[in-house]
Parts: structure tokens; C-alpha cells; sequence
């Protein structure tokens, strides 16, 4: 058949559609025609035909015709329910269970009779008042012959029926049952049309708990006894899993009424006993465990014990001994795993308060086994990942046990369980051998690392709990070490006391193991290049030090040691980036101490760079590490060598760069010149000076050491190389990006220096970039920033931060709406909300046509749809209505600004504030309005010009809503309470109450 | 015991027995002990995107709030705060996150996706999803947003650069 046209006719005969569903089944279909298929098959499916047609395929020999069959039905009933009359349900239900009946007879697939059992499933979610007694029914239909409804009660007992009933006559029942319960728990129980259905499932539990306790084999009074001879294993564990569901399920519909498990409860004592049949085991264990985790409420107090006693058994230890050996099955040895850890967890307190009844040590016993099985974790070994869910649990309740009630032999014994789980754990992280981790797979070298990290994260935990002691047992592990260390260890102990670096407390004690860490012959050693020691040590020494930067900070005596042997780390490629991290944050908090070693430092970094290749984050890295001591020496002489001597190695970078862009090596050249301007941004953020900017940059222009005495030089070759770039590059937005980092560094520094260009050298350079550049926002940015931090008592900043203020003007007379462009429109407000800020004067005086044509753009942005713009809109409107100038003359001409906008601010607020703008922009809106309440004696008319209007800003307003609201937001004054107002307002614009409650 | 902790704790059992890989999620520990209500989490970015390898912490506080609903339908209202090198300032380079570091998630966000049932796992989840693909409706902040915006090239490679610098 063809099916290549998008709406071509459906297959009219069932051959037809039998042959598609083939088609659809066969192997090595291609993706596209499958789709194809499924959605014909759709549209058939929920054709008016569709009934006639399930029925069809049900007839078919062929398994995968009548799967498709059973599907079709639950289709049906699921698009067409509400169309049934009772007589067509009861027609429809009948034609169900004598189908299943008959797929049972006739032996068909089992997939198929699954399908059909949830297809019933279905069926009864729609209509459970008509099948009330659905189980029974079934096992009444299946086990022994279809019968009407009214007569089940006429019938033998659920239990006697089953029992006289084959082997694969029951099978069917358990699917049917276990789907019944997975199908009504997705039902939510809370609306009244699910709550019925949880209900009339309910009222099901006791031919459930036959069906299910016939598949569990118990007999007797209560069901207390469990023949475990001639059973068959699958059907045992299907009943064990539909046991399962129906626990489940009694928990999930009684959430809001009172627990009633009554008939189900005596299964779990019988679920209990099929732990030690060999066969079923593992199931056993699953559905137990999957209790005692999720449903513990479901277990009395005897189950809890006979689990209990059932584990510590002599049975239970020979099969925990089992487990360790590695011996048994893996998939048992988890389930059996998991059981014990959900049980110890389950029974903490319980456990530790009586450590040395015979339960209570096998458990203890067991967990701390399953730290110490041989092999390695992951690849070998399963149980110590799994066991971080109970060491976890423990930690914390030794945390929470200072304040809560707890008795001190409890806490007491479980310390000392969490102490001897950190040494297990310590021993287990250590890592293999390289020959034996070349064996590995690449699942098994991650499954180890993500190993690593939880035990570090279980140590962290761990460290509240157990503070000092455990620091000092760790830092042993390496200060004891008497001759030649064994590596693993001393790397083991690095790890664990890694995790530990943002927890410290401060406590002497703490400082007393680091010192002596840090000053241990092994640790002297790992930073001695020059011995040869295995590397991964020396790479969790890099990364340890990164992580104390605070002790060395404070220690600065340990730290010619330690940069030292950063330094020469960054020639290994392999700790190269880690070291390079740790030198910066070292030279940053510690440049002033460093300054003795910067010559050693320069000559690491030369040898460096004369590799043949060169790792360029490392060098970024440590050239602005080196900046920073740089800028800790003394005098701007002192400082001009070594500068020049770190730029020149971002020059030489920069003219290889020009060489590969002459060769017309474009790409590769441009990634180099990136490089070396973030080296330049780097060296000039580094070379700031370190107190916090409290005053505006007073910069004496004649006695400027960096722009017009000696260190000159210097600044007019990073000047020329940000020239040369930008041409070399045509504007390159990325490259105009770096630039203004560079010129950002520069004008955030409140004392010269050698990236302090004078005024003209910044304004020139956003100026040239034009009102169509690449990266207009970049350099509006850089504008911004100029007028924030340059002092404007001086006559030439003010004639500068004109030629500014013209090119802003510029930008937006060349945009001339702010929708035009999301990104520049916002910058280009946000300049003059600054300008309002620091230079109000710059503002008022813009001639008054193109003023007017600012503020009209900056009101537009109000009820633009991008919320930025929206926001920089609203930031300005809030500055300007703040400001208060002393100035008679700008004071002045601010009164009659705001006169001629008042009115359509009004307008542009209450239409947002009613309901046009999103909830989350209310609280940045909210700023003007509060604002103009308070500025302007016309406020309320503006705003009431607007409310007046019919239907305006919402037909869900009445007018009394808007009057309250306007009396009301005058009433506040701007105070805070004006924002759960206007939420209010919003709310009510908006007509959706649901909004409400989270604010 | 109150709502908002019960269901907390569930989740936090939840998340013990079963999390995804490269994430962690716990409450933290102050000077009462462990607090319940403020969890301090990581979020791995995802394979094969800029993000790989990047290492995001994020803390995520529930406030307190009486709200009457079935113990696992307990909504989950918090403040995420997603952190940039381990410090929530300067905010992290993407689009959503807000200058303070909080973060805008259309799952967490009651006007679009959010539901009550929602757990910590799907909010980290969500988390790792918006970082490779943000949504450019809701921008937060504009650095970000300008970037990914106007050249996504070299905003792929300014997030490599600095999750190589910061997030590694």
C-alpha cells in the first residue's frame, strides 16, 4: 500500500490493515515510514470502525495482530467512553472478558494477554460502578465460565475457584490484578470522580489478597504457613510483585483517610518467608526492600522484627559471607545488598542503642562488611556505593543529635560507626594501580570517579559530625608516614582532607594538623619536581592547595614552597591548569609577601613560553598571577621592567597573530589575538590597585607617570596593539569585546596606571566604533562606565562626556524606536539613566527637539514586550523622578519635563501595572510609580486621566477597583506596602486569582 | 509536623536513593543543625554542549509558606540562586539568571510549567536544561542575553572560556 502522501486514503480492507500492522512490527523498518504507518494505523484506530475492527484482529492467528487488537480497544474506550450507553458497557465488558478468556484458552502470547488485562484495567477506570467486583468477575470468566454480574455471589469462594484452576488460567489473574491497582494509583485521588475509583478498587482487596495468596502458596489459618515445594518460581514472584503493587496502591488511596490495610497485612509475614527460597530470593528481596524504603508505614512491628531476625539468621550471615566473597550471583548480592542497608537504615536508632544484642551486631556487622568486600568500587565491588544512602543517614543524625534528645551511648556508638566508615571509605578511594586501570572500561573509570566524589561529599558531611578528631586520624595518614610513603595512601588522604577546604572552622586545632600536613617531609617531597613520584599525588597536591588558599594566605611561611612548586607544575600539561588556578588566587591575596620571588617567577614563566607548544589558559592564568605581584611593588619604576617583560609575551602573540592573518590563516589568527587581549585584560585587571573605589579618579594629567612620563612607553604599546587590532580585524565583535575589557580595567582604577588612558584615548575609542557597530552595547557600556567613574570637576571629562552624550543621542536618532533593536536600545537608556545620575546637566542640556525625541523613545520602551528594555525604561523613569538637583535652573527645567511626559508615563504605568506586563516585571514597574506619587502634584490627575477611561486598563476592573486602587497608592506614598498593591491590581487585571498566593 | 518539611524530607530520601549522575543535592548544615529548608546542590553541565565539565552550585531556599494540600502535592516554592565560581557575584554568564544569581525557570515560573508536584530532582534537572538552551523570552540579565543574541558563536565560546576559568 502506498503511504507516501501526506493525507491519502485510509485502507479500506482489513487485509490491508493487517498487513500494515506487520509492517509495522517487522524488524529494520526506517524510522520515517513507521511514523507513517503508526499514524494511519491512528486514524483507523479511532475511526467509528474501530470497534468492529479490534474485534477483527482479535480473531487473527498472528500474535502481533492481536496485540494491536487488544490495543485498539483501550484506544476506543479511552476516545469514546463518555459516547457508551450502560447497555453498550455491559455488551462492551462481556465481549472483554470472554476475549480474555479466550486468548487464555488458546494459550496465546502473554504479551498479548497483558494486553488485554489492562485493556480491562481501563475499562474499569471508566466505568467502576458497573463492574464493581471486577477480580471476581474475571477469576469467575477465566477459571470457570463466563457469567452475568448479578450472579457472582452464587459462586464458590474467589480462593476455591482459583485453586481448582490450572497453572495458566491464574498467571493472567496476577497481570490483571497488578495493572488493576498501577492503572487507579496514576488517578489522582483528590478530585471526587478518582476518589470513587480508588474506592470501588478498595472494595476489591479481598479476592486480590486470594489471587495473590494462592501465587504465594499459603495456606492454613491466617495464611501463616508457605509450602515452598513444587512451586513454580515465576508465578511466586509474580504474586510477590503484585503484592507489592497492592501495598502501594493502600498506602497511595488512603493518604487522607485513616490507614486501613486489614486484609493485605498478613501477606508481608508470607513475603517475609520466601526470602529463603533459592528461586525467588531475589524477588523477595526487591519487593521488601522497595517496603521497607517507601511504604514503611505498611509494616507492623512484628513484620519489622522478623525481617530483622530473618537477616541476622544463620541463613541471612551465610548469605552475607556469600555476598563478600563475591561468590554469588551479582544481581542477588545487590538485592540482598540493598535489603540490609534499607533495614539498617530503617532501624538506626534501634540498632545503636542495643549494638551488642545478636541483631544488632550481625546488622552493624553486615554494613560495615560491605565496606571492606575486596576488589575495587564499581568495577569489583557494588556495596560501598550503595551504602552512602545508610553512612549519610547516620552523619546527619549524629549532627541533628545535639539538639534533639538523644541518649549519649547512642550517639556515642555512632560516632564510632561513622568514624571506622571514613577509614573503610579511605581505604576503598584509593586508586588502583595503572596497569589494572588500563583494564578497565570507560563506564567502570567513571563509575570509580563519580565514586570518589561521593565519598569526598560523604566526608564533608561527615565532618560536622566528627570535627577535629577526624582531621587529625586523616592528616596522620601522611605526617606518620616513617621512610618511603606508599603513594595511594598519602593521595587517599590528600582527597578526603580536599573535601574538607570551605568547611574549616577555624579552630587552633585545625590550623595544628594543616601545619603539620603542610610541613611534612611527604608533602616536601611531592613538591620537589625533581623526585620521581607518581603524578596523580602530585595532582591532588595542586588542586589540595587550591582549596587551602586561605590557610597559605594566613601561613604565608609555607608559601615560597608551595608557589615554587606551582610554578614548576605548569610544565607538566597535566597538572598545568590546575596549578595555574591556584597561582593566581595565591598571588592575588598574597602579592605584597610574594615580591621576593617574582624574578623566580619570571623565569619559570620564560621558560614556559618557550615551549614549542603552550597551554594558553595557563599562560593567561599566570601571567595575571605574576601581574598582581607586580602591582605589589612599591614604585611605578620598580614596576615598569617586569611589566614590560609579561607584555612582551603577549606581543609576541600578538605579531604571530598578524603574521597568520597576512597568510590568510583568518580563523586561527583571530583565536590568537583573543587569546592575547584576554591576557591584557587579565595583567590589567590584575594590576588595580587593591583598595576598594570609594572617590572618582582625580588624575593630575601633567604629572602621570604611565600617560606622559616614563612608563609612557608601556601605554602607548598597549594602546597601539588595541589599535592594530581593531583595524587588523575590521571591527570584529568578539575583539571589540575584549577591548573594552581592557579599557573597562583602565577606568576602574582609581590611581594611574599603566592601563589608565586619558580621557580623549577612551572616548575616541567608542566614538570611532560608530552607531552601527558590531557590539554597540559593548561600547555604550564602556560610555556608561566612563561617566560613573571619571571625576566631572574636570573641564575636560565634561567636554568628553559631551562627545558621549552625542553619540548615545546618535545611536538612538538612528534606531528612532526601541523595538528596533533589543539590545542597543536598552544600553543605550541605561547610559542615560547614568548620565541622570552623575551629570544631570549633561542631560537638560540636549537641545529640546532631540531631547524630546529621547524621552518619547524611553516612554515607548515602557510597553515594549522585551522586559529588558522595559526594565531600562522603568530604571530611568525611577532616576529622573529621584532626582532632586540644587541647581534652580535644572531643577526647573526637570519640572518641565516632567509636565510634558506625565501624562503618558501615567498611561504607559497603569496599562503595565494592569495586567500588560508579566508578574515578574510588577516589582520593576512598581519603582516609577512609587516615585511619581511623591514628585509631582498633577501625579494623581495623570494617572485618574487614564483609570477613567471604560474598559481601561482591563474590562475585569470595576471602577470602584480603580478608584480604590488610585486612593490607595497616594495613600501609601511610595512605601514598600505600594508593591502588594499593585500585585493586587495586576491579579484582578488579569482575572486569575490562583496567582495570588505565592507573593 | 509542617508540610513544607515532611514533604523536604521525602524529597531529600528521594534524592538519596536515586539521583542523576555529576549532581548533588543536600540541605544544608548551620549551627542548629541540618537545615531542612535551604539545600546547597551542583549541577553538572551537560555532555557534548559548551557546558561540559562545568561544575554549577546552586543554592535553592523554600520559604516557609501554609499552604493546605496532600503531603506529596506540597508545592516546592523556592529561590534558586545559581552561582558563579562558587560566589553568587558577578551573576553567572546566561541569559536567565538575574544579576542577584537567581534564576528564571519556566518550570518554576506559576505563569507557564509550574505544578505543585514538582520535585528538587526536576528543578535540577531543568536547571542543566536551561544552560545549554536558554530561553530567550525571559532574559534576566543583559550581558548574557546580548551576546547569545547577537553572535551565538561567540557566545558558545566566551561560555567554554569560562567554564575552562571558573566552573572546571
Amino acid at each position: 500500500m502506498d503511504l507516501t502522501g501526506e493525507d491519502g486514503p485510509l485502507p479500506e480492507s482489513l487485509d490491508e490493515i493487517v498487513q500494515l500492522i506487520q509492517q509495522l512490527y517487522a524488524a529494520n523498518q526506517d524510522p520515517t515510514s513507521t511514523s507513517r504507518i503508526q499514524e494511519v494505523l491512528q486514524q483507523v484506530q479511532r475511526s467509528p470502525k474501530g470497534w468492529d475492527l479490534a474485534n477483527e484482529l482479535l480473531r487473527y492467528g498472528d500474535k502481533e495482530v492481536q496485540f494491536f487488537g487488544a490495543l485498539t480497544f483501550t484506544v476506543k474506550i479511552n476516545s469514546d467512553w463518555e459516547g457508551l450507553e450502560e447497555e453498550d458497557q455491559m455488551v462492551l465488558l462481556n465481549r472483554l472478558t470472554s476475549w480474555l478468556a479466550h486468548l487464555v484458552n488458546t494459550q496465546s502470547a502473554p504479551f498479548v494477554v497483558r494486553k488485554m488485562c489492562s485493556t480491562l484495567a481501563i475499562f474499569f477506570i471508566h466505568f467502576p460502578r458497573l463492574w464493581r467486583r471486577c477480580i471476581r468477575h474475571l477469576v469467575c470468566c477465566i477459571c470457570a465460565q463466563p457469567i452475568p454480574l448479578e450472579l457472582l455471589d452464587q459462586q464458590p469462594s474467589t480462593a476455591d475457584i482459583i485453586r481448582n484452576a490450572p497453572m495458566e488460567k491464574r498467571i493472567p489473574l496476577l497481570w490483571f490484578c497488578s495493572t488493576l491497582v498501577q492503572e487507579v494509583g496514576k488517578l489522582d485521588s483528590k478530585f471526587i470522580q478518582n476518589a470513587e475509583v480508588h474506592q470501588i478498587a478498595k472494595e476489591n482487596t479481598s479476592d486480590a489478597v486470594a489471587v495473590i495468596s494462592n501465587a504465594l502458596n499459603a495456606t492454613g489459618q491466617d495464611l501463616g504457613q508457605v509450602v515452598q515445594e513444587n512451586i513454580d518460581p515465576n508465578y511466586v514472584c509474580l504474586g510477590l510483585e503484585c503484592y507489592q503493587a497492592w501495598v502501594f496502591f493502600a498506602l497511595k488511596s488512603s493518604f487522607d483517610t485513616a490507614m486501613e490495610f486489614g486484609e493485605l497485612t498478613p501477606l508481608t509475614q508470607v513475603a517475609i518467608m520466601w526470602l529463603t527460597s533459592p528461586t525467588v530470593f531475589e524477588t523477595a528481596c526487591e519487593v521488601l526492600t522497595e517496603i521497607l524504603t517507601s511504604h514503611t508505614k505498611f509494616l507492623g512491628k512484628d513484620d519489622i522484627v522478623t525481617i530483622g531476625n530473618v537477616l541476622s539468621s544463620p541463613w541471612g550471615i551465610q548469605h552475607f559471607e556469600e555476598l563478600r566473597s563475591g561468590e554469588s550471583d551479582p544481581d542477588e548480592s545487590i538485592a540482598f545488598g540493598r535489603l540490609v542497608i534499607a533495614f539498617a537504615e530503617l532501624r538506626m536508632k534501634e540498632l545503636l542503642r542495643d549494638p551488642n544484642s545478636p541483631q544488632s551486631s550481625a546488622i552493624l556487622q553486615m554494613m560495615h562488611g560491605m565496606l571492606t568486600c575486596p576488589g575495587y568500587p564499581v568495577e569489583d565491588d557494588p556495596f560501598c556505593t550503595l551504602s552512602f544512602e545508610f553512612w549519610d543517614s547516620l552523619v546527619e543524625m549524629i549532627i541533628d543529635a545535639e539538639y534533639e534528645d538523644m541518649e549519649p551511648a547512642v550517639l556515642a556508638e555512632a560516632e564510632k560507626h561513622a568514624f571506622l566508615a571514613v577509614e573503610e571509605y579511605w581505604n576503598k578511594l584509593k586508586i588502583p594501580p595503572p596497569e589494572v586501570a588500563a583494564q578497565w572500561s570507560k563506564d567502570s573509570c567513571e563509575g570509580f570517579a563519580s565514586f570518589r566524589k561521593d565519598v569526598s561529599e560523604f566526608i564533608e558531611s561527615a565532618y560536622p559530625a566528627l570535627r577535629i578528631e577526624m582531621l587529625n586520624k586523616l592528616t596522620r595518614h601522611v605526617t606518620d608516614v616513617v621512610g618511603e610513603p606508599v603513594w595511594a595512601d598519602v593521595e587517599a588522604t590528600l582527597f578526603c582532607i580536599n573535601a574538607l577546604g570551605d568547611l574549616l572552622t577555624g579552630d587552633p586545632q585545625e590550623f595544628v594538623c594543616l601545619a603539620s600536613l603542610f610541613g611534612s617531609p611527604v608533602f616536601r617531597m611531592l613538591a620537589n619536581t625533581e623526585l620521581n613520584i607518581p603524578e596523580k599525588p602530585r595532582m591532588t597536591a595542586v588542586t589540595l592547595i587550591g582549596s587551602y588558599a586561605s590557610f597559605f594566605e594566613q601561613n604565608v611561611e609555607y608559601l615560597p614552597t608551595v608557589l615554587n612548586f606551582l610554578f614548576t607544575s605548569i610544565n607538566n600539561p597535566r597538572l598545568a591548569r590546575s596549578a595555574s588556578k591556584s597561582i593566581v588566587g595565591l598571588c592575588s591575596s598574597c602579592r605584597t609577601f610574594l615580591i621576593s620571588e617574582l624574578q623566580t617567577f619570571l623565569v619559570q614563566i620564560e621558560l614556559f613560553s618557550s615551549q614549542l607548544t603552550v597551554d594558553t589558559v595557563v599562560k593567561e592564568k599566570v601571567l595575571s598571577g605574576i601581574a598582581y605581584v607586580i602591582q605589589a611593588l612599591p614604585t611605578d619604576e620598580l614596576r615598569i621592567g617586569p611589566l614590560t617583560m609579561i607584555l612582551g609575551f603577549v606581543e609576541k602573540d600578538i605579531q604571530r597573530s598578524m603574521m597568520m592573518l597576512s597568510q590568510g590563516e583568518r580563523e586561527d589568527a583571530k583565536e590568537l589575538a583573543l587569546f592575547a587581549l584576554r591576557c591584557l585584560v587579565g595583567i590589567a585587571r590584575a594590576m588595580q590597585s587593591v583598595e576598594d573605589m570609594t572617590e572618582p579618579a582625580h588624575v593630575e594629567t601633567n604629572t602621570n607617570f604611565w600617560q606622559h612620563g616614563e612608563g609612557s612607553q608601556v601605554q602607548q604599546a598597549v594602546i597601539v596593539t588595541m589599535q592594530s587590532m581593531l583595524a587588523a580585524f575590521e571591527e570584529d565583535g568578539e575583539i571589540i569585546d575584549e577591548i573594552c575589557g581592557i579599557v573597562k580595567a583602565g577606568l576602574l582604577e582609581q590611581t594611574p596606571g599603566p592601563f589608565v588612558f586619558c580621557s580623549q584615548v577612551v572616548v575616541d575609542f567608542v566614538v570611532n566604533r560608530g552607531v552601527r557597530s558590531v557590539r554597540v552595547e559593548s561600547v555604550i557600556g564602556i560610555a556608561g562606565t566612563f561617566v560613573c567613574t571619571q571625576s566631572m570637576t574636570l573641564q575636560e571629562n565634561i567636554v568628553q562626556t559631551q562627545r558621549l552624550v552625542e553619540f548615545v543621542l546618535a545611536v538612538v536618532e538612528n534606531l528612532q524606536v526601541p523595538s528596533a533593536d533589543s539590545i542597543a536600545s536598552p544600553a543605550a537608556i541605561e547610559f542615560l539613566q547614568l548620565l541622570i545620575q552623575k551629570s544631570l546637566y549633561h542631560l537638560i542640556s540636549i537641545p529640546q527637539s532631540r531631547l524630546e525625541n529621547v524621552l518619547i523613545f524611553t516612554l515607548e520602551a515602557m510597553s515594549c514586550r522585551e522586559t529588558l528594555i522595559k526594565k531600562s525604561a522603568a530604571k530611568f523613569w525611577t532616576q529622573l523622578l529621584s532626582a532632586q538637583p540644587q541647581d534652580p535652573d535644572i531643577r526647573n527645567a526637570l519640572d518641565e519635563i516632567l509636565q510634558v511626559c506625565g501624562p503618558r508615563l501615567g498611561e504607559k504605568l497603569v496599562m503595565q501595572l494592569g495586567g500588560g506586563c508579566y508578574r515578574s516585571e510588577l516589582d520593576m514597574l512598581a519603582e516609577p510609580l512609587k516615585k511619581l506619587v511623591v514628585r509631582s502634584p498633577s501625579a494623581k490627575k495623570w494617572l485618574q486621566d487614564v483609570l477613567d477611561v471604560e474598559g481601561v486598563p482591563s474590562r475585569r476592573l470595576q471602577p470602584q477597583d480603580k478608584r480604590m486602587f488610585l486612593e490607595r497608592v497616594f495613600l501609601l506614598r511610595g512605601g514598600k506596602q505600594t508593591n502588594n498593591l499593585v500585585r493586587e491590581f495586576w491579579v484582578k487585571a488579569r482575572g486569575n486569582e490562583l496567582f495570588g498566593y505565592t507573593g | 509536623m509542617n508540610l513544607c518539611i515532611s514533604r523536604l524530607q521525602e524529597e531529600r530520601k528521594q534524592w538519596r536513593r536515586d539521583h542523576p549522575f555529576g549532581f548533588v543535592a543536600k540541605p544544608v548544615k548551620n549551627e542548629k543543625g541540618v537545615d531542612i529548608m535551604k539545600w546547597s546542590c551542583v549541577v553538572p553541565g551537560k555532555e557534548k554542549t559548551a557546558w561540559e565539565g562545568a561544575i554549577l552550585k546552586v543554592e535553592i531556599s523554600f520559604p516557609e509558606v501554609s499552604y493546605k494540600a496532600p503531603k506529596m502535592c506540597f508545592p516546592i516554592i523556592c529561590w534558586i540562586l545559581l552561582s558563579s565560581s562558587g560566589r553568587f557575584v558577578p551573576p553567572l554568564f546566561h541569559p536567565n539568571v538575574y544579576p542577584s544569581g537567581t534564576i528564571c525557570l519556566s518550570i518554576l515560573n506559576e505563569d507557564e510549567a509550574w505544578k505543585p508536584a514538582i520535585t528538587v530532582k526536576q528543578i535540577l534537572l531543568g536547571i542543566q536544561d536551561l544552560l545549554d538552551e536558554p530561553n530567550a523570552d525571559s532574559p534576566a540579565q543583559a550581558e548574557a542575553y546580548n551576546l547569545f543574541k547577537r553572535d551565538r558563536e561567540a557566545y558558545d565560546r566566551r561560555i567554554r572560556q569560562i567554564v575552562r576559568d571558573h566552573l572546571g
